[in-house]
């Protein structure tokens, strides 16, 4: 479980992030949304510990982290995909593959496996310059999932790419889900399976939480005024 | 097409000093001719450029790692500040000053004339290196490193993400700093520690044979070729960049920030001090106005030529980034690259050879001769900084999608966005125009002084008080340009 409690972050002049509490059970599935500028990616790193100038407590799995080097996060098995993808140039597909999953050590047989299951096949020795914007997208994806994570964190990541492919790879996500049981939790614009009733919706806007539920609850009761232009064109 | 016109006669002109020598150097090819490189004199001193060039490149990069972790695990935006101004302070100032400072100290004195040139040329070049290792790791996407630090520690991190990207910029940095030792002649001239580049210079100086020093400037021209090739093979990736970088890595390094950056400001304060005590000893209001006439000089020729040489790079950057071939751009910046990894008495050489074919030694042709030799220094710098700091932007697409004309675009779009840029440089290579010894030594006017010469002759009569208040007045003069960079500069960018 992760938790923020009391949490307070200065992002620019007068534009404070503020989380008075928050909770995220295991195995589930939170998709935050928002407009843009409202906070989103600063919530989504404050759940991993990836800001630095916070005041706060976040506690993950009953531990406190004092931030992101905190030697307890690393036995946390947390994983972040971002739509920057953050891939390693000097590494080849099937190297990211071993790196991620040994730290060093190749792994052949592992790292095509994953490849395969992404779309990657005969791909394993090609760079990310070597790779198209969506081969380079299902790469960052195997990367993720081959760490097999206990806390997926997704910023955005399909937020370039055409709506065919991002369904697909959310659908990979949602299987990877079933099978490993991560904690899924996603920045988004795309409404891919917002519906789903076991989605939790957190909505964001400047620098707080507003409304936590389902999309049922959420369409129920908007709680401001972009929540209900949001619902309408959702609809 | 209209910068082709412009562009094209001045790059002509630019590689004339170095035609001129190597026009030379053919012409006078014999076997007797190369026998000088057969001599155990050749050699002795070849050996100590090299000896030198080494120490000098590996004892940059450790204070350049240090200077770079510190960088990235300081806190605070203003402690990275402040260490920038002190890296860019080392390398501003003239190794000339460093010299005075430090002869002042019996313990400097008793040490042997190498490890004298080593500790002054590593003051001098390890900004340089921290400031392309700062630089390369910016440009490392940050959530590479954010990804890998949630998978593994930050050693190996360290080892399997930021050292294989790491490399070709260290190995880029240590074959600058090999070549700029190699090259570096007054400092080795000054302290008696004879090198291949110091004995060049004093051949020139006496001016006994041209022919025969045309050939010394063989070894200078294939190294510089052979680094060049090098860096062609090593920076053909560096020309695009992702931005960013991670902070995250070296947070571990907090506790160094502080002592590291003491130490440093110590050091400079420490050479300060050193200049400043002689002052008390000295009348200087009479010594500002004996050398009024010297200082002017110096700050209208040097301001004259980073005007100039700001225009001429600016033209040949914003040329390399509107031409779409990869061979045109890297082919065009490593020629351009030719004259910082030569001796600036080599393109005086070819100055002097131009000025006996014209036949014509005036005052006013001196001087012209000698804002050409800064210039041939300062524009690869010029090209680099440009390069590194991605100052320009340019609106060409946009502008030529809505058609708009070229004096509506100068004024609306090219002197709001550049006018910083411009400004900045020029500052910056008036700083570097005013350091320029060795083009000064050579090419100067008979009876004409700058400050830099001023300050070399002073030092060799061992009138201390004078240098000492010339080096302070150059000192702040670096000082006061190196803040308003800065500032100029951080409306630009944010490090953090």
């Amino acid at each position: 479980m992760i938790m923020l409690k009391n949490y307070k972050f200065d992002k620019y002049k007068n534009f404070y992030f503020k989380v008075d509490k928050l909770e995220i059970k295991e195995s589930e599935r939170i998709f935050i949304v928002g407009p843009s500028g409202s906070g989103k990616t600063t919530l989504l790193h404050a759940l991993c510990a990836l800001e630095s100038k916070s005041y706060g407590e976040l506690i993950i799995d009953g531990v406190p982290i004092k931030g992101f080097n905190d030697q307890n996060l690393k036995k946390m098995s947390l994983m972040l995909l971002t739509q920057e993808l953050g891939l390693w140039v000097h590494m080849s597909a099937q190297e990211h593959i071993s790196f991620a999953m040994t730290q060093g050590r190749s792994i052949k047989e592992e790292a095509s496996s994953w490849l395969n299951l992404v779309g990657l096949t005969n791909k394993e020795n090609r760079k990310p310059h070597e790779l198209s914007g969506g081969e380079r997208q299902r790469l960052a994806l195997a990367r993720a999932l081959c760490t097999q994570p206990k806390y997926l964190f997704l910023d955005e990541p399909f937020a370039n790419v055409d709506a065919v492919l991002a369904y697909e790879l959310m659908e990979m996500i949602n299987q990877q889900q079933k099978i490993q049981g991560f904690t899924l939790i996603k920045t988004t614009h795309h409404y891919l399976g917002l519906k789903d009733e076991k989605i939790i919706i957190l909505v964001v806007n400047q620098g707080e939480i507003i409304q936590k539920g389902t999309w049922m609850e959420i369409k129920s009761s908007p709680i401001d005024e972009w929540t209900k232009k949001w619902v309408r064109l959702m609809l | 097409m209209k910068n082709y016109i412009i562009l094209f006669p001045l790059i002509f002109i630019f590689f004339l000093p170095l035609t001129f020598v190597l026009f030379q150097v053919a012409n006078g090819l014999t076997q007797s001719s190369l026998e000088y490189f057969t001599t155990s004199q050749f050699s002795h001193k070849l050996f100590n450029s090299i000896v030198l060039s080494l120490g000098v490149s590996i004892s940059s990069l450790f204070f350049a790692l240090i200077s770079t972790i510190t960088f990235f695990s300081s806190p605070q935006r203003w402690t990275r500040e402040i260490l920038s101004l002190l890296l860019f302070m080392f390398f501003f100032i003239s190794p000339i000053i460093y010299l005075t400072a430090l002869s002042k100290l019996t313990w400097f004195n008793h040490l042997s004339t190498y490890t004298q040139s080593l500790s002054v040329l590593t003051i001098k070049f390890f900004p340089l290196v921290s400031m392309i290792l700062i630089l390369s790791l910016v440009k490392i996407e940050s959530n590479s490193i954010r990804v890998a630090l949630m998978i593994t520690s930050s050693k190996n991190v360290f080892k399997y993400i930021v050292i294989p990207q790491l490399y070709k910029p260290l190995i880029t940095a240590f074959l600058i700093v090999f070549m700029l030792t190699f090259i570096h002649q007054e400092v080795p001239s000054f302290l008696g520690y004879r090198t291949y580049a110091e004995e060049f210079l004093s051949r020139i100086v006496v001016m006994d044979n041209i022919g025969e020093i045309s050939f010394m400037t063989i070894p200078f021209v294939l190294l510089s070729f052979l680094i060049l090739g090098i860096l062609t093979q090593i920076l053909n990736k560096q020309l695009t960049s992702n931005s960013k970088s991670s902070f995250l890595l070296f947070q571990n390094f907090q506790k160094y920030t502080f002592p590291v950056i003491i130490t440093f400001s110590a050091l400079f304060l420490f050479l300060n001090a050193l200049l400043v005590e002689e002052l008390f000893q000295i009348n200087i209001k009479t010594l500002f106005i004996d050398n009024f006439s010297v200082l002017k000089n110096s700050f209208i020729i040097s301001f004259f030529t980073g005007l100039l040489g700001s225009f001429f790079s600016l033209l040949v950057y914003r040329f390399i980034y509107s031409n779409n071939s990869k061979y045109i751009k890297s082919g065009l910046i490593l020629f351009m690259l030719l004259y910082w990894l030569l001796p600036s008495s080599l393109s005086s050489l070819g100055l002097i050879e131009l000025s006996i074919y014209l036949n014509d030694y005036s005052k006013s042709i001196g001087y012209i001769l000698l804002i050409f030799a800064y210039l041939l220094k300062i524009v690869p710098i010029a090209l680099l900084f440009l390069i590194s700091f991605e100052l320009m932007h340019s609106p060409d697409m946009f502008l030529k999608l809505q058609n708009i004309n070229t004096v509506n675009i100068f004024k609306h779009i090219t002197v709001p966005t550049s006018w910083t840029t411009w400004f900045t440089l020029t500052i910056v290579l008036t700083v570097f125009s005013l350091n320029e010894l060795s083009s000064t030594v050579l090419l100067i006017p008979p009876g004409e002084e700058t400050l830099i010469i001023k300050i070399y002759n002073l030092m060799h009569y061992g009138d201390f008080a004078s240098v000492s208040f010339l080096s302070l007045i150059q000192m702040s003069l670096i000082l006061l340009s190196t803040l308003l960079i800065g500032f100029l500069l951080r409306s630009k960018y944010d490090y953090a």
